[in-house]
């Protein structure tokens, strides 16, 4: 998939905008795909080190049933 | 040993009766005195639809615990939950902090309860918000 680099999205953790917390339903649902799935961190725009977080974070989101683990369309 | 602040998510199943739920309340306070903790804060998130059915439940009760404790307790306490609480259907304990001070601290004990009720409150505003939304 050879496509011109968009500029770079900042990551929206990294500035203390919004924290990572498996709480927040809305915000770990908005980090994962219409099927449920985690959203890569080259769509996203998170950095490396938050995006292990954030995946740690969805899970425990997921266990929580807070977020599917897997949505049918 | 050193304490620690942990938080305890847990989900019942949706009918149960008050006196189940206070149940559930001080065996859970009780557990956490007698192996030297104490619970901070004890708050109920209320009933929600779930995301997938747990034990055939597609609704659930939610509350949140934060606890200080030394580091042998959570599994203990998860282990209570387990073979005691059996109306808990999903549970998951997480360490917020490490080595914090001690409970006969009052003052920095009062901060850390607050610090705890502050928080668990902007996630029940976070939750009623979006239910009045939808």
């Amino acid at each position: 998939m050879k496509r011109r680099m968009k500029r770079r999205k900042a990551c929206p953790f990294s500035s203390g905008e919004k924290v990572i917390d498996y709480k927040d339903a809305k915000l770990m649902k908005s980090f994962t795909t219409e099927r449920g799935k985690i959203i890569p961190r080259r769509i996203s725009g998170v950095s490396a080190k938050k995006q292990r977080e954030l995946a740690i974070a969805i899970k425990r989101a997921r266990h929580i049933a807070l977020i599917p683990y897997l949505k049918m369309d | 040993m050193a304490l620690n602040e942990y938080e305890l998510v847990l989900i019942t199943r949706p009918e149960l009766g008050e006196d189940v739920i206070q149940n559930i309340k001080s065996s859970i306070t009780d557990f956490v005195k007698e192996n030297n903790g104490e619970v901070l804060v004890f708050d109920t998130w209320g009933q929600r639809r779930l995301a997938y059915p747990i034990q055939k439940n597609k609704y659930g009760n939610y509350y949140l615990v934060d606890f200080v404790s030394d580091g042998d307790t959570p599994a203990l306490l998860e282990r209570h939950i387990k073979l005691r609480l059996g109306n808990i259907i999903r549970y998951i304990t997480v360490k917020i902090e490490d080595d914090v001070e001690d409970i006969s601290n009052t003052e920095l004990f009062e901060a850390r309860k607050e610090a705890a009720a502050k928080r668990s409150q902007k996630i029940i505003d976070r939750i009623n918000a979006a239910l009045t939304v939808a």
